[in-house]
């Protein structure tokens, strides 16, 4: 059982249930009190009609013959009478209509000399009044009026007053149902009810539908406020529709972009896929390219290969040179001083001049010899660098002069040096060159010196140096001192091949270095290097 | 006086050969010295073949071998040698006229005894030739023959 069960019922039910229930309360309590007050008024009125028809007796209007006259009472009572009498002062019964119902004992009887005495009592359900009235004439009592009065009439009267209220009551109830029925449905359901239509339409989406406002209640200003929120939401919706209708253009306008968008992105592509073919071209052009290339490089790799065989043929060609030139040189050097020996004592001065020109002439080929052979495997040989220090290499080349720096007394001084990445074989026969050449250029000179030192230039790299104070050099020919076969002295004044110095500079360009000579004619000369330290 | 023993010269050309025996009769060499003119003969000589089969002397004190002869080379000679088990004990010096860098690996890979380049000036040749000779066949102690 659901608690909220009036809650529940139609609204119909409700306006019924506590409009009518109050009405019908008060309808039934007005009733129950008029009957009531009825009922009341019927007493008294038969009362008052007793009162009157006493008064009419003592008057004398009536005789008191009268009394016997029952209907004649009843007609005057309006009211069924039992049985009426006059009593005398005697106590006897003077007039009678006869049939007394009820026994009256003395002391009622003088009670009622005194006043009004007033009884009741009930016969077959209905009320019956007993009363004894004194009558009296010229202030004398002079009889009693004893009456036996059933309300049978008044009780039918009462019914009939009754009955009517019973109909006015269904008659009101049923007029104020349909009353009720018919205004609510006009006044609220009906309304109520296009309320709830125009939510239906406002739901379906129908803004167009107004309410007709024809009172200004609740209900009107339900509708009002109803119809306004109608009109705002149109309005809204209207707005919706626009900014809808905007967002479409816009979208339709974003389409429009996207279509020329698209347009845009064909040309493009058919722009980028010329673009593509033309790169495909150039990488097909290049890939040609690199054919070629990696071709020239073969071709290049073969060359090489070529260069290769050809230096190895060389380099025996080289050394069969050498050794076929050596071999004859070494027979001639030999038979001569052997000859020489064996006839010393037999020529002149001039035989013996000639044997020398031969034998210094076998000398200096000799010398053309190896130095040529250096010259030619300087371009071959691979560099072995290793970390050295550079005043043991010149110590070990200047072992190879130690007869000649006694010979000529020369003074030679040697700084300390660094340790280089250096061929140390290779930096050696440099050294030799260098010396050499120094002991040579020095040899007219009475106190010959020689200075082997380090120095740094600005970018903190080594540089050697060896100087001389020998008859140095014309600067002006220095372009030409480290080129093979240049010589800047006459051959029977110093003698030399003319590769020393370019061998030299061949070893110091191989190590990453310069070299550059610095001379003044008879001011002695200075030979100045750097090494790369890689 | 001891049985000295031969020293072997295996050289080619006639005119080297005259230096080398003037140089050593400088000297005054007590040994004999034989000279062969090719690789093959230097074998021969060695391995006691051919025209050397009937040889009655044993082996030489040194041998002195030039590369660069016909026939079969220096260094083919020297590996003969140092493969026998009669002849590796023979001290082997090569004499030759210049120095080639992978003749000198390799001569040293057989197991050569001394590799000197012949000097070109004539002092210089007597002056190796002697020191050569004083040392290898007087000096050193040749191992014993089998």
């Amino acid at each position: 059982m659901k608690k909220s069960k009036i809650s529940d019922l139609s609204l119909r039910t409700k306006i019924f249930v506590f409009t009518m229930m109050p009405f019908v309360l008060v309808m039934i309590i007005i009733s129950i009190l008029s009957i009531q007050h009825r009922i009341e008024d019927e007493r008294k009125l038969t009362s008052n009609r007793i009162e009157s028809y006493v008064i009419l007796l003592e008057s004398g209007d009536l005789s008191f013959s009268s009394i016997k006259q029952k209907e004649k009472i009843e007609k005057l009572l309006n009211e069924k009478v039992l049985s009426a009498e006059l009593i005398k002062k005697d106590r006897s019964i003077a007039f009678t209509t006869g049939g007394s119902v009820y026994e009256i004992n003395k002391e009622q009887i003088d009670k009622a000399f005194q006043g009004y005495i007033i009884t009741f009592t009930r016969q077959n359900k209905i009320l019956v009044q007993i009363s004894l009235h004194p009558i009296i004439v010229k202030n004398t009592v002079v009889g009693i009026f004893h009456l036996e009065l059933s309300f049978e009439k008044s009780n039918d009267r009462v019914r009939q007053y009754i009955l009517f209220v019973l109909h006015l009551n269904i008659f009101g109830i049923i007029l104020s149902f349909l009353l009720i029925y018919f205004l609510s449905q006009k006044i609220i359901l009906n309304r109520l009810k296009s309320l709830t239509d125009m939510c239906s339409e406002v739901r379906r989406g129908n803004l167009n539908h107004r309410l007709s406002v024809n009172s200004h209640d609740e209900l009107g200003i339900l509708a009002l406020t109803f119809n306004d929120t109608a009109d705002r939401l149109a309005e809204r919706n209207q707005r919706l529709k626009e900014e809808q209708q905007k967002g479409l253009d816009n979208i339709r306008e974003l389409e429009k972009y996207r279509d020329h968008l698209e347009e845009l992105v064909k040309e493009r592509t058919i722009e980028l896929e010329g673009k593509t073919k033309k790169l495909t071209k150039s990488r097909q052009s290049l890939t040609l390219l690199l054919e070629d290339v990696n071709e020239s490089r073969a071709e290049l790799d073969l060359s090489n290969r070529k260069l290769e065989a050809s230096n190895k043929k060389l380099e025996a060609f080289s050394y069969s040179v050498s050794h076929d030139l050596r071999a004859p040189l070494r027979h001639i050097d030999g038979f001569t001083k052997l000859l020489n020996k064996n006839i010393k004592n037999k020529i002149d001065e001039k035989s013996q001049n000639y044997f020398d020109n031969i034998i210094n002439s076998s000398k200096q080929m000799n010398k053309l010899i190896d130095d040529l052979l250096i010259f030619s495997r300087l371009s071959r040989k691979d560099m072995k660098k290793i970390k050295f220090n550079m005043k043991i290499a010149i110590d070990e080349a200047l072992q190879t002069f130690d007869s000649d720096i006694k010979e000529n007394n020369i003074s030679i001084t040697v700084d300390d040096m660094p340790d280089v990445n250096l061929d140390v074989s290779l930096i050696q026969q440099a050294w030799i060159n260098l010396i050499s050449n120094a002991i040579k250029f020095t040899g007219n000179n009475k106190n010959p010196e020689i200075h082997i030192g380090t120095d740094k230039d600005t970018d903190g790299n080594a540089i050697f140096f060896i100087k001389d104070n020998g008859v140095g050099f014309d600067q002006k020919y220095v372009g030409k001192i480290f080129d093979v076969f240049q010589r800047l002295h006459n051959i029977n004044e110093f003698p030399g091949t003319g590769i020393g110095l370019a061998n030299v500079k061949r070893i110091i360009t191989k190590h990453g270095g310069n070299i550059r000579a610095e001379g003044k004619i008879n001011k002695g000369a200075s030979f100045f290097f750097t090494l790369s330290d890689v | 006086m001891r049985n000295l023993k031969r020293i072997l010269l295996a050289e080619d050309d006639q005119r080297d050969i005259e230096l080398t025996l003037a140089a050593l009769e400088d000297i005054n060499l007590a040994n004999e010295i034989d000279v062969v003119r090719d690789g093959e003969e230097a074998l021969d000589y060695l391995f006691k073949r051919a025209e050397y089969k009937d040889r009655e002397n044993g082996n030489p004190a040194v041998v002195l071998l030039d590369l660069k002869m016909p026939k079969v080379d220096g260094l083919e000679v020297l590996r003969q040698i140092k493969k026998s088990d009669d002849l590796c004990h023979i001290p082997v010096v090569i004499l030759t006229s210049s120095k080639m860098e992978s003749d000198l690996i390799t001569s040293y890979d057989l197991g050569v005894n001394a590799y000197v380049v012949k000097p070109i000036e004539f002092e210089d040749f007597v002056k190796a030739v002697k020191e050569l000779g004083s040392f290898w066949a007087i000096l050193n102690e040749s191992p014993p023959d089998r």
